[in-house]
């Protein structure tokens, strides 16, 4: 009896350690990625770091869930999305005026700074969404299939979407190319 | 494949592996040249994308799911906490239940079994413990040190016959003696004056305390341990 009970602790602990280092994996492996998603969801360091912080708490509690490694991507990105919907429910944001976000571009090497500064404006300023496909493409690999089940749409639907987001950046691109040419002329 | 078409898709995935595409693309030399500008622009648009992570995000999230999960397991632990405290309240009922049947001893007697258990250590320690201590260990059997005695070697609650009582050992010039302060009890049989081979002592009654002083029969301290008596007053 005793030592039934025992075999039984150790194999909780056993199970909670293991929960643990697939937490930690988790985290290791896609804290980074999902912060940067979350951020181009919200614009703001803090509310993404939030947004993170609670997704992953969730992911911690629903860890037993996540069957397959392989789909822990889609499976956070989920959650960080419900998160952030969830954000939404508590209390009804402002709507963001454009020229009071603060992009970051304090990082970014010498070379190519207004550039990334400017490109990061204009996808800061698409739709979101035109922006949450386009991010869950470039940033995560997803195919269009993969966006559409991630965001509930139909597949032609999505492949509009990345079209209008690109075709949007690019004019809004040329359209700064030419104005420096007038300055410049 | 029309240019329109050829467009839509390379603006929608200028990654695509599409065959058609590819075709298209060697064909026509305008079209090579659009796809690798928007190729170009996706590798800048990834770039764009690549925001700096705070830097302590990873240290963050593992440490706040530490902190909650140790707080689930608290409260889990807490409930094992209750459920044996319950236990160890109806042993401890019945404990007391079975003790009622009063076991009448002699307070001297206590008073110098517990003597000769601690006087290696209570006698041989000297902490120099300040008057407030004393007075602040006093307060809770309802006395006060009015005058300090020349030092006081040592204080410490102790259990004297399952009571938690008060241990001092207090020097007066060259005296040294102990004093126990231990809550009066019914099946308790009280002397004031008593004495062993070694020890001698001296005991006298507040309304619900006894204060028993003792000092080694060599060393006579009469007069010192008569002036506890005048120094140390209770209000219970």
């Amino acid at each position: 009896m005793i030592s039934r009970k025992q075999n039984q602790q150790s194999t909780v602990s056993q199970n909670m350690a293991d929960k643990q280092k697939r937490y930690e994996a988790l985290v290791h492996t896609y804290h980074a990625d999902l912060y940067r998603y979350a951020y181009w969801l919200v614009k703001d360091k803090h509310i993404a770091e939030d947004i993170v912080q609670e997704a992953f708490l969730r992911a911690w509690k629903s860890l037993d869930s996540l069957n397959d490694e392989k789909a822990a991507k889609s499976w956070l990105i989920t959650i960080l999305r419900r998160e952030n919907a969830r954000r939404f429910e508590r209390k009804q944001l402002d709507v963001v005026d454009m020229d009071d976000v603060v992009l970051m571009d304090n990082d970014v090497s010498q070379e190519g700074k207004i550039e990334n500064r400017e490109l990061r404006r204009h996808i800061a300023a698409l739709n979101e969404e035109y922006r949450e496909p386009l991010i869950l493409q470039v940033m995560f690999g997803f195919s269009g299939e993969e966006i559409s089940e991630q965001l509930g749409l139909n597949k032609n639907t999505v492949m509009t979407r990345l079209f209008r987001a690109r075709n949007q950046l690019k004019e809004a691109i040329e359209n700064d190319s030419n104005m420096m040419g007038k300055a410049n002329g | 494949m029309d240019d329109l078409e050829f467009r839509r898709q390379v603006y929608a995935d200028p990654g695509s592996k599409d065959p058609a595409l590819l075709e298209a693309a060697t064909q026509d030399p305008a079209k090579q040249q659009f796809w690798d500008e928007m190729k170009s622009m996706n590798s800048d648009i990834e770039n764009a994308l690549d925001v700096p992570v705070p830097s302590e995000l990873a240290h963050r999230l593992i440490l706040r799911q530490s902190i909650e999960s140790h707080n689930r397991d608290r409260s889990r632990n807490r409930m094992h906490i209750a459920l044996a405290a319950s236990v160890a309240f109806v042993i401890g009922l019945s404990f007391t239940l079975f003790n009622r049947q009063p076991t009448i001893y002699e307070l001297s007697d206590v008073a110098l079994r517990h003597m000769y258990h601690e006087a290696d250590y209570a006698l041989s320690v000297d902490d120099n413990v300040p008057l407030a201590d004393v007075n602040a260990k006093l307060a809770s059997f309802g006395g006060e040190l009015k005058e300090p005695f020349s030092r006081v070697y040592f204080a410490s609650y102790c259990l004297f016959d399952k009571q938690r009582s008060l241990h001092l050992v207090l020097g007066n010039g060259a005296d040294k003696f102990t004093v126990f302060i231990t809550p009066k009890e019914d099946n308790e049989i009280f002397t004031g004056h008593f004495e062993d081979e070694n020890y001698f002592g001296r005991a006298w009654q507040t309304s619900k305390m006894n204060v028993v002083v003792l000092a080694e029969k060599a060393k006579p301290t009469e007069q010192s341990m008569d002036e506890v008596r005048g120094k140390m007053l209770f209000s219970i």
